[in-house]
C-alpha cells in the first residue's frame, strides 16, 4: 500500500510512464521511464541508471517548464539521464501540443486513465466508490475497429491499463467517442458528460454503472492532479 | 430512427439552464440517450407523445407514478373540482383527514398517516421516527436497494461525506444469517430495518423474498426491539390493494407509499402503528406545499378507483399475460429471456447478459417501433393497458425479437 501523502507524486510518475508507453518510448527496456520508489521522498524513473526526482519536484510538474532531477543520478550516468530528460521534454511537448489527432487523444486518455486507476487502486475514497467492480472497460473512437485503450481488473489484482492484443472477449462496458475532438475535450474535462451522452457525442454500451464510477473517480483525481496546460 | 430534432433542440436549451439538462432517473444518460426522446408533450391512457410528435406505447408509466393511465378522466375531474377550491392554504384542507382515514381503514396495521411529496421525504422521516422511538442510531438496509435521494441512501456519488452513512449497515437481500449477524454485532444499537417488499434494484433482475424471509426479518426485528420499515413506494398498489406486506404475509411497523398513490400527482404517505404515533409527532415534518389538497384529492380518487375496479388484480393479470407472452416469443427466437419480479412490474432479463448488451439492443430496436421499454429499470403495467394495447405491444415485441435474431 502506498503512503497516501505520496499518492499524488506517484500518480504523476505513473502517468508519465503511461505517456512514455503510448508514445512508443518503452518498446525496449533501455531508458525506460517506469517509476519506482527510490526512497521516502523521491521517485526513480527506470531501474537501471534511474533518473530521480523528489516527490515535491514532481508535484510542481504542472506549474514549471522544467523540474530538476537529483544531481547524483545525472553525474553517475549523464548520457542515460540526458536521454530520459529528452523523453520527458518530448512527452511534455506532446501533452501541450495543439494538434487534434488520434495520437494526441490516445496520449491524453492514457495519461488521464493511468492517473485515475492509480487513485482507484490506492485512494480510500476512490477505492470505496469503485468497490468490488471488476472486468474490462474499452475506450473506442467511432469507426475504429480496435479500442484506443482498455482498463482491466481481475479479482485481487488492481486496475491496470492493458494492450488490446493481450485481451479477448466482450468488455464489461464500452465508451465510444464520436470524434477525436470530442475525445480530447472529454479527456481535458471540458465536456459535461451527461449532456454529451444525451447529445450522442459519445456512447456507453454495456454495464454503465461501472463507467459512472470510473468517471467520478476521474473527476476526483483531476481535482487533485490537473492535466498540464 | 424516429425524429428527434425538437427533443435535441430543447435539450440543448435545457442544458444551458438546468444542470445536466435533465437530472435524476430521467437523465438520458441513465437509459438509451439516442433512442428515447428527451421531452414529452402529452399522454393519454397507455400512450404518450414526445415533443417531435412521435407516439410511444408506454411500459414505464412515469416510472410507476401512473397506475390508471395518463390523464385519467375520473381523477382529472376530481382534481379539477378541488383545484377550483384551492390547493395549498394556511391550514390543511379537510381532504387530508379524509385521506388519512382512508389509508388507516385500508391498511390493516396502520393507525395513523402523514403526507409529503416524494417517497424520499418519508423514507428518511420514517427512519428518524424509528430512531426517536428506539433512541438508537443504526439503520439496516439491503445492499443495492433504492430508498430515495437523501445522503444516507442515494445511488449517486456526489455531495456526500463519510458520516452520512456511518450508521447505515447493509446485508444481502434474502440472507437472514447476515442480517442476524448485524443484529449481534450492533446489539441494542439498531433502530430500524428498512426494506422494499421484494428486491427491485436497477441494472439487475428482481429478486422475490425467499420462503420465510419476511417471517425471519419480522422475528429478528421484534426480538431486537427494532422498527421494521416497509418501503412500498414503488410496489404499492401494484401487488396488493392493501399494501404489499399483505401479499407477502408480514406486518411492518411503518410503511411508506408514493408513486401509484396519486396517479401522477406528487404525494407520498407514511402509515404506522399506534405505538409509534408519539415518536412520529416528535419528529419534525413539513413542507410548504405538502398539504396539497389537489394531490390528496387525486390520491383519494385513485384509491377509490383501485378498490372499485379491483385494479391490483387487473394489472397483475394483464402483466402475467404480457410477461408470459413475451417470454414465449423470446423462446421461439431462441432467447433465454425472463420477466423477473411481480408481473405487474416486471424486470426484463436475458440470461448470461450481466453486462446488459442484449437488453440494451432489445430496447433500442423496440424503441424504433415506438415501444417504451427501459433496459435498466423494471417496467410497469397500468390499468389502462388493455387487450388492444397489449396485443399491439406483443406484435411489436415479436418484430423486435425477429430483428434482433436476424442481426446475430
Amino acid at each position: 500500500m502506498i503512503d497516501l501523502h505520496r499518492l499524488k507524486a506517484w500518480t504523476i510518475a505513473r502517468s508519465i510512464y503511461r505517456a512514455s508507453c503510448i508514445l512508443g518510448f518503452e518498446s525496449t527496456q533501455k531508458n525506460s521511464l517506469e517509476p519506482y520508489f527510490h526512497d521516502n521522498s523521491s521517485i526513480a524513473f527506470g531501474q537501471n541508471n534511474p533518473l530521480v526526482f523528489s516527490d515535491n519536484g514532481l508535484l510542481e510538474i504542472n506549474k514549471t517548464p522544467f523540474i530538476i532531477p537529483h544531481l547524483l543520478c545525472l553525474m553517475r550516468s549523464p548520457y542515460r539521464s540526458f536521454c530520459k530528460i529528452n523523453r520527458l521534454v518530448k512527452i511534455g511537448r506532446c501533452m501541450r501540443s495543439s494538434s487534434n489527432d488520434v495520437r494526441k487523444l490516445k496520449l491524453l486518455l492514457g495519461v488521464g486513465l493511468e492517473a485515475t486507476i492509480t487513485y482507484m487502486n490506492h485512494d480510500p475514497k476512490c477505492m470505496q466508490i469503485i468497490g468490488g467492480e471488476e472486468g474490462r472497460v474499452d475506450f473506442y473512437l467511432q469507426d475504429l475497429p480496435t479500442p484506443l485503450l482498455s482498463l482491466m481488473k481481475k479479482q485481487d489484482e488492481g486496475w491496470q491499463i492493458r494492450d488490446f492484443n493481450a485481451i479477448d472477449g466482450q468488455p464489461k462496458v464500452k465508451m465510444i467517442f464520436k470524434s477525436v475532438e470530442i475525445g480530447i475535450l472529454s479527456c481535458q474535462n471540458l465536456l459535461d458528460h451527461k449532456i454529451s451522452s444525451a447529445l450522442g457525442e459519445y456512447k456507453i454500451l454495456g454495464y454503465a454503472p461501472i463507467m459512472e464510477k470510473i468517471g467520478y473517480c476521474a473527476k476526483l483525481t483531476s481535482l487533485q492532479i490537473p492535466l498540464p496546460v | 430512427m424516429r425524429s428527434r430534432a425538437k427533443s435535441d433542440a430543447l435539450f440543448v436549451r435545457s442544458s444551458k439552464v438546468i444542470p445536466g439538462g435533465i437530472y435524476g432517473h430521467l437523465s438520458p444518460s441513465a437509459s438509451l440517450p439516442r433512442h428515447f426522446a428527451h421531452f414529452c408533450s402529452k399522454g393519454e391512457g397507455v400512450h404518450f407523445e414526445d415533443v417531435d410528435g412521435n407516439e410511444w406505447l408506454d411500459f414505464m408509466c412515469a416510472y410507476g407514478a401512473v397506475l390508471h393511465g395518463y390523464n385519467h378522466p375520473e381523477i382529472e375531474d376530481a382534481v379539477a373540482i378541488q383545484r377550483k377550491l384551492g390547493t395549498v392554504f394556511n391550514h390543511p384542507h379537510e381532504v387530508s383527514v379524509e385521506l388519512a382515514e382512508k389509508l388507516t381503514d385500508l391498511i390493516d396495521f396502520a393507525d395513523w398517516a402523514v403526507f409529503a411529496k416524494n417517497g424520499s421525504d418519508l423514507t428518511t422521516w420514517a427512519i428518524r421516527v424509528a430512531r426517536e422511538k428506539t433512541q438508537r442510531p443504526i439503520v439496516i438496509k439491503a445492499r443495492g436497494a433504492y430508498h430515495g435521494v437523501d445522503a444516507w441512501c442515494d445511488p449517486g456519488m456526489g455531495g456526500r461525506i463519510e458520516s452520512d452513512r456511518a450508521d447505515i449497515k447493509e446485508f444481502e437481500w434474502n440472507n437472514l444469517n447476515e442480517l442476524e449477524d448485524l443484529f449481534k454485532k450492533f446489539k441494542d444499537q439498531v433502530a430500524a430495518v428498512i426494506l422494499t417488499p421484494y428486491h427491485h434494484a436497477s441494472f439487475a433482475p428482481s429478486v422475490l423474498p425467499a420462503e420465510n424471509f419476511w417471517a425471519g426479518v419480522r422475528k429478528l426485528c421484534s426480538e431486537n426491539e427494532c422498527i421494521l420499515v416497509l418501503d412500498d413506494v414503488r410496489a404499492g398498489w401494484r401487488i396488493h390493494e392493501k399494501g404489499s406486506h399483505c401479499f407477502f404475509g408480514f406486518e411492518p411497523d411503518l410503511a411508506v407509499y408514493s408513486k401509484a398513490l396519486g396517479n401522477g400527482y406528487a404525494i407520498s404517505a407514511c402509515v404506522g402503528i399506534d405505538s409509534l404515533k408519539s415518536a412520529a409527532s416528535d419528529v419534525f415534518l413539513t413542507g410548504s406545499c405538502w398539504n396539497d389538497a389537489v394531490a390528496m384529492r387525486a390520491a383519494l380518487t385513485s384509491i377509490s378507483i383501485a378498490e372499485r375496479d379491483d385494479v391490483v388484480n387487473s394489472v397483475c393479470k394483464k402483466g402475467k399475460y404480457f410477461c408470459d407472452s413475451t417470454e414465449a416469443v423470446a423462446e421461439k427466437y431462441g432467447y433465454n429471456f425472463k420477466m423477473t419480479g411481480p408481473p405487474s412490474m416486471p424486470y426484463p432479463w436475458f440470461s448470461e447478459d450481466n453486462d446488459l448488451y442484449k437488453i440494451q439492443e432489445f430496447c433500442k430496436i423496440a424503441s424504433n417501433k415506438g415501444l417504451f421499454f427501459h433496459p435498466h429499470h423494471n417496467w410497469f403495467i397500468s390499468n389502462a393497458h388493455d387487450k388492444n394495447s397489449l396485443e399491439s405491444a406483443l406484435s411489436l415485441v415479436t418484430e423486435t425479437f425477429d430483428e434482433m435474431a436476424n442481426r446475430k
